[in-house]
């Protein structure tokens, strides 16, 4: 199941967001206190986060990257009641966000968001999932390739099939018996 | 007579208090006959003055006003004898020749000894009033500053009314936010609701409506439906606590004295910069108990954000924020109390100046000290700290109960000068 983080320091937030969220089917996990969430992080993989900036202690900004050097996957959304040109900096430029929502929101763009993330991530990991089993089968022929190579090297001409004119398979030392009564 | 020649007179003016000495500076000596026509004129600097005066009478170049004094100056030295002094301003009336357009002068009226024929005629020395056009200068350099200082005054409140407005719109946005969106869940909701009722009347059996209510999660609806109203008021409760504080704040009493809980001006700035101290500290309230006193409460609502803010801008980490309130005699205390960062005795020394500010460019104006001492002045009170570097600092302001005299606080700002600590 999909699962998303919510952090925010306002609980009727995470409520209302929650509400929206799970009637599509996500598991949501929200909490109000950053620390529990940074604690969260060690226990579930998220395909997208969703946090609140300002926070006390440390706002959301700062949180993301510690979640993105945790899962650098998961797609990180921040939602912010201030839209200070400084604050959004630091979240593309720090944080990497993938969308940054000013509050109040639009359930929609919160839902758009949290898909197309979902989409992403997925992809992500279907693509990263790709990767690893290309490099797996590579790594099986490489394998194979040499094995054949030590055989040849004990067995000269025991990887190699020689053949006639005809087609046939020419077998060193044998002699047809009936060529050789002919 | 020389340029600068200056004499002293005493000088009794129209209140009929002895003025101190005026330093005088004379224009011309004129001697006038009993038909007030001017017969001679003496010692005039400008030429032009001496011949557009000469042969005329006293009401040609005065004010019909300032003719009724001199006549009244002149019939008295007549029929009394010894001098009389006139001072009028020649502000409003043309004074032919004389380069000088506004300021004070002085006549001073004595009868003419020389002209044994006519014994009533008589001799005015019109002198400029040195003195009172230096204070004439000084009046309008003070209604200057004092409108210097207004507009300082409003800007600063503009200034902070701005950085507000980020903090506010942060607190106002946050509940919108989860309002708006509460109300979409509960449209969801009422649609599936209203899906069953409507079938009541058309379904043929109960059993119709136990499907359809099959395919919605009621019994999550039900409960969830209570809580997301619950939560939904609260946030509406909240919009509206901050908008009537931010009224409360911005009143349009300036200037007018009232009585005031110096307790409910805490709450209300409070709530109008919680945005900005809930994440830099904890506020705790102390509050005493303390009797109304007569202030202008959206001026000490300022005084009590400025300390609050600056206390919550000195936290380097998150830390404390105690407000407190009490009384001694006929005065009131309040006092905010952080465990910032301190300051320096030289930055203590310079907090009140204006412009002064320790903040980077674009967070402080560094007015809104300087005003909140102007305000506490105006006000008969006092502020006083106890700050060092790493211990906090602590901002005290003390304020009379009663204001002995009311008007006097709507008088000019003074200049903001130094500290009191």
């Amino acid at each position: 199941m999909i699962k998303i983080q919510l952090v925010d320091d306002e609980a009727h937030i995470l409520k209302a967001l929650a509400r929206i969220l799970v009637r599509e089917g996500y598991e949501v996990h929200a909490f109000t206190d950053v620390e529990e969430a940074l604690a969260a992080l060690g226990e579930h993989r998220y395909a997208v986060m969703l946090v609140d900036y300002q926070m006390p202690k440390i706002n959301g900004v700062t949180y993301l990257q510690f979640a993105k050097q945790s899962q650098p996957n998961s797609m990180r959304v921040v939602l912010s009641a201030h839209g200070e040109r400084q604050t959004m900096m630091n979240a593309i430029n720090r944080a990497e966000v993938y969308r940054f929502i000013s509050k109040p929101w639009d359930d929609y763009e919160i839902l758009a968001a949290v898909r197309s993330g979902i989409d992403l991530f997925t992809l992500r990991n279907e693509n990263a999932r790709l990767l690893a089993e290309v490099a797996a089968q590579r790594t099986r022929l490489r394998l194979q390739a040499e094995e054949l190579r030590r055989l040849e090297r004990e067995n000269p001409g025991l990887t190699r099939v020689d053949r006639d004119q005809d087609g046939n398979i020419i077998v060193d030392g044998y002699v047809d018996q009936a060529e050789a009564a002919g | 007579m020389a340029q600068n020649m200056h004499m002293e007179v005493d000088s009794t003016d129209s209140s009929g208090r002895l003025a101190t000495k005026s330093r005088v500076e004379p224009i011309c000596i004129i001697t006038v006959d009993t038909s007030d026509t001017v017969i001679n004129v003496a010692g005039a600097r400008q030429a032009a003055l001496q011949r557009s005066i000469s042969g005329t009478s006293l009401a040609s170049f005065l004010s019909a006003s300032q003719t009724t004094l001199f006549r009244e100056a002149m019939d008295a030295v007549r029929l009394y004898g010894g001098t009389r002094n006139v001072r009028w301003s020649s502000m409003g009336s043309a004074f032919p020749g004389d380069p000088q357009i506004s300021g004070r002068r002085i006549a001073k009226i004595l009868p003419s000894c020389a002209d044994e024929k006519s014994t009533n005629s008589l001799v005015i020395v019109l002198m400029h009033d040195i003195d009172e056009s230096e204070t004439d200068e000084r009046h309008i350099l003070k209604h200057k500053l004092s409108l210097v200082s207004d507009q300082l005054f409003q800007s600063e409140k503009m200034a902070a009314l701005g950085q507000l407005a980020a903090g506010v719109a942060h607190e106002i946005n946050n509940p919108i936010g989860f309002v708006f969106s509460n109300l979409g869940t509960l449209a969801g909701y009422v649609r599936d609701l209203t899906r069953i009722v409507d079938e009541v009347d058309t379904s043929p059996n109960i059993d119709r409506l136990r499907a359809i209510k099959s395919t919605i999660d009621y019994k999550f609806i039900r409960e969830d439906v209570e809580s997301l109203i619950r939560e939904s008021e609260d946030g509406i409760d909240r919009i509206t606590r901050i908008i009537s504080a931010l009224k409360d704040f911005t009143r349009k009493d300036d200037d007018v004295f009232r009585m005031a809980d110096i307790r409910r001006g805490i709450e209300t700035t409070l709530k109008v910069v919680n945005s900005e101290l809930k994440y830099k500290a904890d506020v705790i309230l102390e509050l005493g108990e303390i009797p109304e006193i007569s202030c202008v409460p959206s001026q000490i609502n300022q005084v009590i954000m400025n300390l609050l803010v600056n206390a919550a801008q000195s936290m380097e980490e998150f830390g404390k924020i105690v407000i407190r309130t009490g009384s001694e005699r006929n005065m009131i205390w309040f006092e905010v109390d952080d465990n910032g960062a301190g300051m320096s005795q030289e930055i203590q020394s310079r907090i009140y100046e204006p412009f002064f500010t320790t903040k980077p460019a674009g967070k402080g104006t560094g007015l809104g000290l300087a005003i909140s001492f102007n305000i506490i002045q105006k006000h008969n009170g006092i502020i006083d700290l106890s700050s060092a570097p790493g211990m906090g600092t602590r901002f005290r302001v003390w304020l009379p109960i009663l204001q002995n005299d009311q008007t006097h606080a709507s008088t000019e700002a003074q200049p903001v000068q130094g500290g009191t600590p």
